[in-house]
């Protein structure tokens, strides 16, 4: 998957790998099945039965008729309100889960919340809610687990969906469109989910992971070229300044978190890793997704060009930070031949 | 379902053509639409995965405009949800619209979302005069923004409100006529509904004002016994294709499309599946 290596030895070594090149998180107006899960295994069974089962359709207490509340009007807010409450609630709906849960983890419909609906003898109420209660959720970790492969194998299926349901009962959806929503599990492990085994980990690699969703989604600009690179005279560098296209991102982690995404992409099982510095840069080209590990020199360089630092500037800081490695100015024209090519800054220069 | 049908009013369709069979358009598809151009009348697009994004989708998107018709199919509209229409949203596909040169654009009956929350899942309406009137006035908003009519698709429902006071078809031709807008009809959803509230789906199609109908959507779905669940998985069932022959002969010509969106084949396999559609449109025709 890598691309042909600038001969330089101290030349960045991209490697493809995005969301660009998986089947992306797609909307459909299909409910998520329940049948796969073992919460609504229940409904598998009800499958495999004849419709005019006895037991198939009253394995679950229904609330007699006349416990239910009168159906008077109740307004279509309150309707929407009441029935948005039910169907998003992190608890499991009493009545019709097939497994035993504490008190505390079951929401028991009241008979005013029952009586907002038709009942029916073919299935009760509260099972019907229970398809919509468990699609809300299904759909959302659907989306999560697209945005983020890898943390989900480092936690493991159980734990990636507990983290899922955190995220979903804390920052629910706001916006019309799920293209984004991933973003909330990444503010949760940076602001909440403290208790996350190997948290910092977990956070440095959803900040990788969310990174390229964020760049395929990104409006791809003109981008600085290498003949525009060419052409500018040696005594307009020292003052050039250049801004960050906007499908690229620089991170610094604690961990090797590129790395680490890397070896489970080639399928080598690798262990999760001990904290060491590292610094990854990811980008799109065309509608493929990169990464590029960068050496600290290379980091701070971009790092100070991208906040508006003129070159000349930038390059002395950098110099200062790392006075144990001379020449390092002598590479950076390999840097930036390579940092061109891969579409890292705008087409808008100034001096 | 074989009792005789009511009788149909002449189809318009607000002039809109007939655009044959389609199948919705799924990324696991792309690569071979673009180096196949395979022989398909038209494509329906999920718009909401087209919007906020300026990466790959939108560029293939493009290149398949070219080529086939395309209709927009939504599902975060939210028309019948108590907060405020989202206006950003309408004025987004528009200019989707605009872009691919749409011939229509849907959505659904139903809302995704109240207090600010978004479920992303098509909700069930309660069928009464408010909600009517209420979903009536964002239609005409949501025309108006478009510059074009709005075509709503019903939605399969798993529960229904103790308030309704009409059925889904009398809420939707009520709509039609109070709204100007269209319908597109999922007659798997017509059987999804029927099995889970115990209706004829012969009731339903003899109730919809078939000139505003524009398009007919068939699929797949999970048959759980107690119930149905509109997973659009699988081969169109034999029921769905019934209850299609049945609507398109009352339609007198509206474009139909295939939805599989769980475990989905290779193009081939569902253009084939799509393609069962001519023989009980040939019924229907011969029917007629």
């Amino acid at each position: 998957m890598s691309r042909k290596k600038t001969p330089a030895a101290s030349a960045p070594a991209p490697t493809a790998g995005g969301p660009a090149e998986i089947l992306h998180f797609e909307r459909a107006s299909a409910t998520p099945s329940a049948e796969p899960t073992a919460q609504t295994r229940r409904h598998t069974a009800a499958a495999a039965k004849p419709r005019s089962s006895a037991a198939a359709r009253h394995r679950t207490a229904r609330p007699a008729a006349a416990a239910m509340a009168p159906a008077a009007d109740p307004g279509l807010g309150h309707l929407q309100r009441a029935f948005h409450v039910i169907i998003t609630s992190p608890k499991r709906l009493s009545g019709c889960c097939g497994e035993a849960a504490h008190d505390g983890e079951l929401l028991t419909l009241s008979p005013q919340q029952l009586g907002l609906f038709k009942a029916a003898d073919n299935l009760p109420v509260v099972e019907r809610l229970e398809v919509y209660h468990y699609a809300y959720k299904a759909r959302l970790i659907d989306c999560l687990a697209d945005d983020y492969p890898t943390v989900k194998h480092v936690l493991g299926s159980e734990a990636f969906d507990a983290l899922c349901a955190e995220v979903i009962e804390h920052r629910p959806s706001r916006g019309p469109n799920l293209n984004f929503y991933g973003r909330a599990l990444l503010d949760h492990c940076r602001e909440g989910a403290r208790r996350l085994p190997g948290h910092a980990f977990i956070t440095e690699l959803a900040t990788l992971e969310w990174s390229m969703t964020e760049v395929f989604h990104a409006e791809a600009a003109p981008t600085f070229s290498l003949e525009q690179l060419r052409a500018i005279p040696m005594e307009q560098w020292a003052a050039m300044t250049f801004a960050p296209s906007q499908t690229v991102r620089i991170h610094r982690f604690a961990y090797p978190v590129n790395a680490y995404l890397q070896a489970h992409r080639d399928e080598q099982e690798p262990a999760v890793p001990r904290a060491k510095a590292s610094a990854t840069a990811v980008y799109r080209m065309g509608f493929k997704i990169w990464r590029m590990d960068l050496t600290p020199p290379m980091a701070g360089l971009l790092e100070a060009l991208f906040a508006g630092t003129a070159l000349a500037p930038a390059l002395d800081a950098m110099g200062t930070a790392y006075p144990d490695q001379p020449g390092l100015e002598a590479s950076v024209m390999t840097w930036f031949s390579e940092w061109v090519r891969s579409g890292f800054f705008a087409l808008q220069i100034g001096t | 379902m074989t009792r005789p049908r009511a009788a149909a009013k002449p189809g318009n369709r607000f002039g809109l053509p007939n655009l044959g069979i389609g199948i919705g358009l799924r990324s696991v598809h792309y690569q071979h639409v673009l180096e196949q151009q395979p022989g398909i009348d038209w494509f329906e697009i999920i718009s909401d995965n087209y919007m906020q994004t300026s990466g790959r989708p939108m560029s293939i998107l493009d290149q398949i405009a070219e080529r086939y018709p395309i209709a927009m199919h939504g599902v975060s509209l939210s028309i019948g949800s108590t907060d405020p229409l989202n206006l950003t949203y309408v004025n987004d596909l528009k200019t989707l619209s605009r872009r691919c040169k749409a011939q229509w654009v849907s959505d659904h009956l139903c809302w995704t979302g109240v207090m600010g929350r978004n479920s992303h899942d098509l909700l069930p309406m309660p069928l009464t005069e408010e909600a009517l009137e209420h979903t009536a006035q964002r239609v005409k908003q949501v025309q108006d923004i478009l510059e074009m009519p709005l075509m709503l698709e019903n939605p399969s429902t798993y529960v229904e409100f103790a308030a309704s006071t009409m059925t889904e078809w009398d809420f939707l031709s009520a709509l039609c006529e109070r709204s100007g807008c269209g319908l597109l009809l999922d007659v798997n959803n017509i059987y999804v509904s029927s099995r889970n509230h115990g209706f004829d789906p012969i009731d339903y199609l003899d109730g919809v004002p078939w000139d505003r109908v524009v398009q007919f959507h068939v699929a797949g779905h999970t048959d759980n016994g107690t119930h149905c669940i509109d997973t659009h998985i699988g081969p169109v069932p034999s029921p769905v294709w019934e209850i299609l022959r049945q609507a398109h002969q009352r339609s007198l010509g509206a474009a139909v499309l295939l939805e599989w969106d769980a475990d989905i084949p290779g193009f081939g396999v569902v253009h084939k599946d799509a393609l069962r559609a001519r023989r009980f449109i040939a019924a229907a025709k011969s029917a007629a």
